[in-house]
């Protein structure tokens, strides 16, 4: 199964080390392959060093893409918590 | 002689470490393939420890902080766990043959590169994270990771020009006696964390690095933000008895922490806090304060790009509600206008912004943001004791408005089901003279009364305390002013409310004294001044405190005023001390 989607990011800090650290945990919770594109630039989405060099701030539009069993279910939670701002009050 | 800002109490003379921008030097060592597997096992071994000292770090801030505040730690561990950190280290050492803190350069000049691709201001200067992590794991390569090598002494004072997260991992409390940034405000990482480890700390001195160096001598003065590089030494000698002292200060008011805060013949004041920030909880329940008496909201405000939504208002009050649980925490309504402004919210250009549209007058002009923040608040109230409180109220109409909205907000929340606290206790500040002369009618309309000290002086006095041709008319002890709280206190306990003081009058120990004698029944102050304050109310009594301020409301000079209340409270204090010397 195979599944993508375009999301905005929306907290202040953008991808930021903190933030992505809470996104590689989410991203670990799922069997399928996560990966994060930004522009030209895919990322492996468990990993935190690849997801800081995306650079995406503010405004910035990326796509998740999952190939995997729960491929669905992950690009639906991943997406959900970038839109929740990674979960941080700002 | 330095001035910066005041980042954590206390004096502290040492021996300056200054810890330059880049302090590790890195050079190529290339070697020989038998040696490979042994450089490839100093390079595990160094990140464990770094990983060790980190845990360390973080079970600490999630003990005395947060877990929130400790996220980045997290994200660090998870770094240094992460195969294309630590593994692309170890392919470079291996397929290059060269040096464990070579090849670590290299991932990082990697990801430099990626770095400045980024446009984004803001992560561009959080990319400095992951180099301050690759300083410590080249630390922790050099040594056996006990000793800095560089260290002046086995205790100093750390000068650099910024503190990461990562650096506080390294603060050995045994070596540390204090340190100074360049960068950083009061409600900074560092100055949260120095706070937390109760070590002093001076932040936003500009140049410092440049000017001290390594082995200089240097003075801390954390309370009034001062620095001092190789002192005099007639200097150093008025600090070493300061800071003994503040020892002996310390000592004595930590002794205080678990006592109630009541005069000698036991009447009970309320001693409580003002906070701007949720992380100053931890100040707060450090000096055991019996509740927050003033939470601004604005600094959810300020800052920011556009309205705070109400899930992240909830949260933030929502933590601070729940960590002082059981005791109350009040929240004021957003206060803004005057001189605090919001990029999202204009307010006209005013010829008299501090006359103009300020406090409760431009949230009733905007209910939907009043309900907003309410909705927030009221939802808060679930998980321990909130009261709300309105700021300058200035007439019974806006009062009337405010509680309306307030209503309508919690009717709303019944409706949907969504928990909230449905006996909240409401208040209003008094802080306008119409409102202190109105204060009777007033208090029939509200649960309490807090009085905002500053601005009730300025409005009274008609003078900014800014402004130095005039600020000699601003003066706590006004003997008009003092009349004014007097009338406030007596319509409270009339209408059967209480009233509290929540400006810097309050933390004052001999103007506390006054308030106490006017009938103040709670004072709320800067969550460093409780104890101090506290000291004062045990040593007094409360007849004391009534006849000073019965005679300081028969004069008619400040000045006057001052002198008794400073001449009675040195013969009460020192009658004290004699009789406890009998």
């Amino acid at each position: 199964m195979q599944y993508k989607k375009k999301v905005k990011i929306v907290n202040n800090a953008g991808f930021h080390l903190r933030a992505v650290a809470v996104f590689v945990k989410e991203a670990e919770k799922f069997k399928s392959d996560i990966k994060v594109r930004h522009d030209e630039i895919e990322a492996e989405g468990k990993s935190i060093m690849g997801l800081t060099t995306l650079g995406a701030g503010i405004g910035v539009e990326i796509e998740i893409k999952a190939d995997g069993p729960d491929a669905k279910e992950a690009v639906a939670r991943l997406s959900k918590l970038i839109a929740d701002k990674f979960g941080e009050a700002e | 002689m330095y001035k910066g800002i005041a980042a954590s109490p206390g004096i502290v003379i040492g021996p300056a470490y200054v810890i330059s921008k880049r302090a590790v030097q890195v050079n190529k060592v290339e070697l020989t393939p038998q040696k490979i597997d042994a450089e490839v096992a100093r390079m595990h071994s160094a990140v464990e420890r770094t990983k060790t000292d980190i845990g360390t770090i973080k079970e600490r801030i999630v003990h005395d902080i947060g877990t929130a505040e400790a996220e980045i730690f997290n994200a660090y561990l998870m770094l240094l766990s992460d195969p294309t950190f630590v593994g692309k280290a170890e392919e470079i050492i291996r397929g290059q043959l060269v040096n464990t803190e070579y090849a670590l350069h290299m991932v990082l000049q990697n990801y430099a590169e990626f770095s400045n691709r980024i446009s984004d201001s803001y992560l561009k200067e959080r990319s400095r994270d992951i180099n301050s992590l690759v300083d410590k794991i080249i630390h922790n390569l050099e040594e056996s990771g006990e000793k800095d090598s560089n260290a002046p002494a086995d205790k100093y004072i750390i000068i650099a020009q910024d503190l990461s997260p990562a650096d506080t991992a390294d603060m050995n409390k045994n070596s540390v006696m204090g340190f100074v940034t360049e960068m950083g405000g009061a409600t900074s990482h560092t100055a949260i964390v120095a706070r937390s480890l109760e070590l002093p700390a001076v932040v936003g001195v500009r140049d410092i690095t440049s000017t001290a160096k390594t082995g200089d001598l240097v003075i801390i003065d954390g309370e009034k933000g001062i620095v001092v590089i190789n002192p005099n030494p007639k200097i150093l000698a008025a600090y070493k008895e300061e800071r003994k002292k503040f020892i002996l200060k310390l000592r004595m008011l930590k002794r205080l922490k678990t006592l109630d805060t009541v005069t000698i013949d036991k009447h009970k004041v309320e001693l409580t806090a003002n906070i701007e920030f949720p992380e100053e909880i931890v100040v707060v329940q450090e000096n055991n304060a019996e509740g927050v008496g003033l939470f601004r909201t604005e600094f959810i405000y300020i800052n920011k790009s556009n309205l705070p939504s109400e899930e992240e208002q909830f949260e933030s009050y929502k933590a601070v509600v729940q960590k002082m649980n059981p005791r109350p925490v009040t929240l004021r309504t957003l206060d803004i206008g005057g001189d605090k402004f919001l990029p999202y919210f204009k307010i006209a250009p005013e010829q008299n912004p501090f006359l103009g549209l300020r406090a409760i007058r431009p949230t009733l002009a905007n209910i939907n943001m009043f309900k907003l923040q309410l909705r927030a608040i009221l939802r808060s109230s679930a998980f321990g004791k909130v009261k709300i409180m309105f700021p300058m109220i200035t007439v019974a109409e806006e009062l009337d408005e405010a509680k309306k909205v307030l209503e309508e907000v919690k009717a709303d929340l019944k409706r949907k089901e969504v928990k909230f606290d449905p006996s909240v206790k409401v208040g209003c500040m008094i802080e306008v003279p119409s409102a202190a002369i109105m204060a009777d009618e007033l208090a029939k309309k509200v649960d309490f009364f807090s009085i905002g000290t500053n601005d009730l002086i300025q409005y009274t006095v008609a003078a900014d305390r800014g402004n130095e041709s005039v600020s000699y008319l601003y003066d706590p002890l006004n003997p008009a002013v003092l009349r004014l709280i007097k009338m406030i206190s007596n319509s409270a306990h009339k209408a059967g409310i209480k009233v509290s003081v929540c400006g810097e009058m309050a933390g004052a120990p001999h103007l506390a004294f006054l308030l106490i004698g006017l009938g103040i029944d709670e004072l709320s102050v800067s969550p460093s001044s409780i104890l101090s304050v506290k000291k004062l109310i045990r040593s007094v009594s409360f007849k004391d405190a009534l006849d000073t301020a019965d005679e300081a409301l028969r004069e008619d000079r400040a000045s006057v005023i001052k002198d008794m209340i400073l001449t009675r409270l040195n013969q009460l204090l020192y009658a004290k001390e004699k009789g406890e010397k009998k």
